[in-house]
């Protein structure tokens, strides 16, 4: 209990710090006595750019990080991702529906996040409707269910690309790129309506995903009721992957390297991985997020882009360091 | 007295194939029943059967008075555990996890209280495993990962114990513990039903053998009552040579290619 205290003490303390340590980081020069004030450059950049992108951030990769974790566990594939079910894919296609018919044009991000949402949502019944149908649905069947929904999704979205406006072909192309934006705060709280209830319920039921994590077999015959467990496990999962989806576009490789990176460092019990997960998950995205928008200003890069740069080397890092400590 | 199970026509189809089939048994508390048969008999079957893991096409199983159908999972687990054979874990769980996951159906907070880990500790201590506690269990052998297998479904506490094939990586010094365990806990009142392909152990230990043939129950008895070499050619479709070792231990031998 206190190894799990520590550990959670040192997550809790990483992300406070990322929290106040990054809004201060930015290309504009900032006098500090100014933010407080209301009304000038400084305030509106500290409260109106840079903290909400924090904060986006922050609740952005918590959530890709613990969908990850769930998913990995619920398919016993170490290569599983939030995206593995076909959801954010579902999301992503619901927004280029939306730019493409100029729903995106008008209400700023209203437009855009319902249509991406909806496109969430309806992935998301067909994979719980898969799941609940038969008497068991493998892991294997959904895996594929997953590939083929996705293939789907990037078909219709290329065909729409090829026939809408240039200039909103391009919009599209900005979009699939993924990228932490400052929001309104009204979106950050809806956003909050979605992630943390649903990364509460996946907490709070650790235990059974440690079970499924063995297999379906072992975890009924512990006493789990795996056909509901795992239709909640699934609608947490893409609930936290779609919403998050729809605000940011699609960013790789966070739900998939800071899971492993911190299954290797902590152990695989979900009880301290989940919230682990999801604090380090967060982090790890506002700094990659302050580095994109830092390093090449005024240009900034798609947060996708550092993740994939930053997080591959050091999760090869920590993959040949584990392996020569094991054997 | 009134049997812990009660198997009536108990049938199971999978695909249009008849896994088991009209199968009768009584099982006792305090018995340790060995179930023998060839490849495909439906020895695991019936085990999940037992354990309400496998859905009846034909007939009922009773466990006390209730259908297994309608009890619910987690009551299921605290009477009745189960040991499949050899799990291949995906992520590295340590041997002191793994028997902890035995408690789950007892444990209703998120955390492991004194008692969970009182009955961890006294899974390890049986099977041998306090030495391995710490260990990742993906790197442990074979025997040793079936005796951690079944320390967790110790800690289950259940009064019926279903074992799949949980002897045969054991060594020889392995497999006489887990028998000699098992057959203390018959004498605190467990069933025990154990799937097994090693005719010998189950003479030595076995109070009642089943023997199964496609899908259904050929003989029941004894040991010594079921060490016939015409009962066994039948079933097995070789003919095994039964010895008597003191006049009451029957151990079968396999005969050599030409002979059979």
């Amino acid at each position: 209990m206190s190894r799990y205290a520590t550990i959670l003490g040192l997550c809790i303390f990483i992300s406070i710090a990322v929290l106040i340590i990054c809004p201060l980081i930015g290309p504009t020069p900032m006098d500090w006595s100014k933010i407080s004030t209301e009304g000038t450059l400084e305030a509106q950049i500290f409260w109106f750019a840079r903290l909400p992108r924090v904060l986006l951030a922050l609740l952005a990769g918590g959530a890709l990080a613990s969908a990850g974790v769930l998913f990995q566990a619920l398919m016993r594939d170490a290569l599983a991702t939030p995206d593995t079910l076909g959801v954010s894919s579902g999301a992503s296609l619901g927004a280029v529906v939306a730019i493409c018919f100029g729903w995106a044009d008008t209400a700023r991000l209203g437009g855009l996040w319902t249509a991406s949402l909806l496109g969430a949502g309806i992935v998301l019944l067909i994979v719980v409707g898969l799941s609940s149908s038969g008497r068991n649905v493998s892991s294997f069947t959904l895996l594929l269910a997953g590939i083929t929904i996705n293939s789907m999704c990037v078909a219709i979205m290329l065909f729409l690309q090829s026939v809408t406006s240039l200039g909103r072909s391009l919009a599209i192309t900005r979009w699939l790129m993924g990228s932490v934006d400052a929001v309104e705060y009204r979106t950050l709280g809806l956003l909050s309506l979605f992630v943390l209830p649903a990364s509460m319920v996946l907490i709070w039921r650790s235990r059974d995903w440690n079970l499924l994590a063995v297999g379906q077999g072992w975890a009924s015959a512990k006493g789990l009721d795996t056909r509901r467990s795992l239709r909640l496990g699934y609608a947490a999962g893409s609930i936290l992957a779609g919403s998050v989806t729809a605000i940011t576009g699609p960013i790789g490789f966070a739900g998939l390297i800071v899971p492993h990176a911190l299954r290797m460092l902590i152990g695989p019990d979900h009880r301290i991985l989940l919230p682990a997960a999801f604090l380090i998950g967060g982090a790890f995205l506002a700094i990659c997020d302050t580095i994109g928008r830092t390093i090449f200003s005024p240009a900034e890069l798609p947060v996708g882009v550092i993740t994939a740069l930053l997080g591959g080397p050091f999760f090869l890092w920590v993959l040949t360091s584990r392996a020569t400590i094991r054997s | 007295m009134k049997p812990v199970y009660k198997v009536s026509g108990a049938g199971v189809t999978k695909a249009g194939r008849k896994l088991i089939d009209a199968v009768d048994l009584d099982l006792y508390a305090g018995e340790l029943v060995v179930v023998l048969g060839p490849n495909g008999a439906g020895k695991s079957t019936l085990l999940r059967a037992l354990a309400g893991l496998e859905a009846l096409s034909t007939g009922e199983i009773l466990l006390g008075s209730e259908a297994v159908s309608r009890i619910d999972r987690k009551e299921m687990a605290r009477q009745v555990a189960m040991v499949e054979p050899m799990l291949d874990f995906p992520f590295g769980y340590s041997v002191e996890q793994v028997v902890m996951m035995g408690r789950a159906p007892h444990m209703d907070s998120w955390f492991e209280g004194v008692e969970d880990w009182a009955q961890v500790d006294a899974a390890l201590t049986v099977m041998d495993c306090q030495p391995l506690r710490h260990r990742d269990y993906r790197n442990l052998s074979s025997g040793e990962k079936q005796r951690v297998l079944v320390a967790s479904a110790l800690a289950q506490q259940p009064c019926v114990l279903l074992l799949d094939e949980s002897a045969a990586f054991l060594d020889v010094r392995h497999q006489l513990e887990l028998f000699e365990a098992l057959k203390r806990l018959t004498l605190k009142g467990y069933l025990i039903v154990a799937v097994t392909h090693d005719w010998n152990l189950a003479s030595a230990w076995a109070s009642r053998i089943v023997l199964l043939k496609d899908g259904q129950v050929a003989a029941v008895g004894t040991p010594l009552e079921l060490a016939n070499e015409s009962l066994l050619l039948s079933v097995f479709g070789v003919a095994l040579k039964v010895l008597h070792v003191d006049g009451r231990l029957p151990v079968v031998l396999q005969p050599g290619a030409s002979s059979a």
